[in-house]
C-alpha cells in the first residue's frame, strides 16, 4: 500500500531547545535553531514571565520564541502576530503540533501605525523568511506583492477587547516605529512592563520614542546582523 | 497517505466512467507533482495541489459548480469588485480575476490558515497579486475575537465551524462585518459578492445589511443550508434583492440539504 504511503517518515524535527521538547512542522525547519539565535530572547522569556503575564510576539514568524514562551511559562497567555501568509500557516501548525492553540493566539495581522489596506511585500517566499516589507516602496525587489490589512494595536485591543500584554517581543525588520506609533494606549498602560525590540544599529529612534513612555534600555545584545534591546519601565 | 474508499466513489462523480484505481493513481500523481491546472477553459489558471483536499475538491470548479463559473461570466465586468465570501483555496477568484479586466478587484476571504496560505500561493503562481485581495478574516455580525474549529486542518478542507470546539485546532480568528470593511480598511464596496461559508451564511448577510442595499451591488450567488433558507432570504429580500435563479443538482443528483440561489436587483 506502500505506494502511497510512501510519503516519506520524517523524523519529528525538534526545536533546539533543551528544558522542553518542542515539536515543529517540517516547514519551519529554517527556524530550527531559533534558540541558538537568539538565547537571550529565550533566558528574558524563562525568567520574566509569571503566571497570568501576556506576552504580545509582534513578528512572530514561525512561532518559536512564542512557543518556548508558552512552555516556560504555562499560566502565560501568548498573543503572535505574524502577516507573512506561510510563516502564520506554519505558527498554526506549530500550535497543533505542540497543542499549545489553547495558550498561544496566533492572529494573521501587520500592525502598524494606521488600520488600513496595505501593501506587504515579500523579499523571499517561504514560510520562515524575514525581512519582509510593510507599506510602498520597498527597498529591494520583492518576489511577490500582497494587500492586506494593517491595523494600529491599539485598536485591535480595544476591537477585540484584548488583555493588555505586559510583555512586548517586537522584531518587525524596520516597521519598529511605526508599530509602537500605532501602540500609544498599551505603551502608556503600567500593566507593560517590558519590552524587547530587534533595532537597526545606529538608529536611535527607538530608544527615543520609548523613553517618552518612561522606558529606558536595562540589556542590549548585539551580533554581527542584529541588534535587540531590551527596556524596562525607569 | 491512505486512498479511502468513499473518497475515490465520490471523485468517480467528477469523472463519470472512470475506474477507482484511475483516479488513485491520478491523485497521487497530482499531490507528488504540487500544481495541477484547472478545468476551466477560458484561461490558463494553476493551483498547488498538495494536499488530498485539493486534488479530491478544488482541481475542478467548473464540474463542481458550472452555474457559479457561468455567474462570474455572465456578469463580470471591467472595474467590477468581488467579494468572494468563503473563498477556499482561490478557483472562482482565480478565475474572476484571470478573465476581468485590468481594473477588476476580487477580495477573497478566507479565515482557515492553511486554507489562506494555499491560497495566497494561488495568487502568486497565477500572477494575479494586483487584481486578487486575500483577506484571513471570518465575516460575522460584530467585530470580535472569534474561533474556527476544525474539522481537518489540511488545505482545501471545508466545513469548519465557528466557536464550537474540540476538533483539531480552535483557530482565534478575527471576526468583521461586512458592512465594517470599507470604512475600517478603505476596502472598495463590492458589486458582485458570492457566498460560501458553509452554513454562516445568515450571519455575514446580517453584518452586511447596508451593503446589500447599495445600489451598486448588482448580483449574489449564495450556497444556502436548506434548514435556515427562510433567515438567509430575509436578509436578501429585505435588501431588494429577488431570486433569479436557482440550483439543486449536481451531476444530475439533488445535492444534499443545500442549494445555491443567484439574486438581482
Amino acid at each position: 500500500m506502500n505506494l502511497f504511503s510512501r510519503r516519506r517518515r520524517l523524523e519529528p524535527l525538534l526545536l533546539d531547545y533543551e528544558r522542553t521538547r518542542i515539536e515543529l512542522h517540517p516547514s519551519s525547519r529554517k527556524r530550527r535553531r531559533s534558540v541558538a539565535k537568539e538565547p537571550y530572547t529565550v533566558a528574558w522569556l524563562e525568567e520574566s514571565l509569571r503566571p497570568g503575564d501576556v506576552l504580545y510576539d509582534v513578528g512572530a514568524n514561525v512561532g518559536a520564541y512564542s512557543l518556548v514562551a508558552a512552555v516556560a511559562q504555562p499560566e502565560a497567555h501568548v498573543l503572535a502576530f505574524e502577516p507573512g501568509f506561510e510563516s502564520y500557516a506554519a505558527l498554526c501548525q506549530n500550535l497543533v503540533l505542540n497543542k499549545l492553540g489553547g495558550r498561544v493566539t496566533a492572529l494573521p495581522v501587520a500592525l502598524g501605525a494606521r488600520s488600513q489596506l496595505a501593501s506587504f511585500e515579500y523579499r523571499h517566499l517561504g514560510p520562515g523568511q524575514a525581512q519582509h516589507h510593510l507599506g510602498d516602496n520597498p527597498p529591494f525587489e520583492p518576489e511577490f506583492e500582497q494587500r492586506l490589512i494593517e491595523v494600529r494595536l491599539d485598536d485591535l485591543v480595544e476591537l477585540l477587547g484584548l488583555p493588555h500584554p505586559t510583555h512586548m517581543k517586537v522584531d518587525v525588520d524596520g516597521s519598529e516605529l511605526a508599530v509602537l506609533s500605532g501602540a500609544d494606549r498599551v505603551l502608556r498602560s503600567e500593566t507593560l512592563r517590558e519590552l524587547q525590540l530587534e533595532v537597526d544599529p545606529g538608529d536611535r529612534r527607538i530608544e527615543e520614542a520609548l523613553a517618552a513612555y518612561g522606558f529606558s534600555a536595562v540589556a542590549t545584545n548585539e551580533t554581527p546582523q542584529v541588534l535587540n534591546i531590551r527596556f524596562a519601565r525607569a | 497517505m491512505l486512498i479511502r474508499n468513499k473518497r475515490v466513489r465520490s471523485l468517480g462523480r467528477v469523472l463519470p466512467g472512470a475506474s477507482p484505481l484511475y483516479h488513485a493513481v491520478m491523485k497521487w500523481f497530482l499531490i507528488r507533482r504540487g500544481v495541477a491546472r484547472i478545468d476551466y477553459p477560458g484561461a490558463d489558471i494553476r493551483i498547488r495541489s498538495n494536499s488530498e483536499e485539493i486534488v479530491h475538491l478544488r482541481l475542478r470548479p467548473l464540474a463542481k459548480e458550472p452555474w457559479t463559473v457561468e455567474w462570474i461570466e455572465e456578469n463580470l465586468r471591467d472595474g467590477d469588485v468581488l467579494y468572494d465570501i468563503g473563498a477556499n483555496v482561490g478557483d472562482y477568484a482565480l478565475i474572476a480575476a484571470a478573465i476581468g479586466g485590468p481594473a477588476t478587484k476580487v477580495v477573497a476571504i478566507e479565515p482557515g490558515y492553511a486554507t489562506y496560505a494555499s491560497l495566497c500561493e494561488n495568487v502568486q503562481l497565477n500572477d494575479l497579486g494586483d487584481k486578487v485581495i486575500p483577506l484571513p478574516i471570518v465575516l460575522g455580525e460584530a467585530v470580535r475575537l472569534g474561533s474556527l474549529s476544525y474539522r481537518d486542518t489540511s488545505a482545501g478542507g471545508a466545513m469548519h465551524t465557528m466557536d464550537g470546539s474540540g476538533g483539531a485546532y480552535d483557530q482565534p480568528v478575527l471576526v468583521f462585518p461586512l458592512d465594517e470593511l470599507p470604512s475600517r480598511f478603505g476596502l472598495p464596496g463590492p458589486t458582485l459578492i458570492k457566498l460560501d461559508v458553509d452554513g454562516a451564511e445568515a450571519a455575514v448577510l446580517a453584518g452586511g445589511a447596508e451593503t446589500l442595499r447599495r445600489p451598486e451591488l448588482r448580483s449574489v450567488l449564495i450556497e444556502i443550508e436548506e434548514d435556515r433558507a427562510d433567515e438567509v432570504l430575509g436578509h436578501v429580500e429585505r435588501a431588494g434583492l429577488t431570486l433569479r435563479r436557482r440550483f439543486d443538482e449536481r451531476y444530475g443528483e439533488q445535492l444534499p440539504g443545500v442549494w445555491y440561489g443567484i439574486f438581482e436587483r
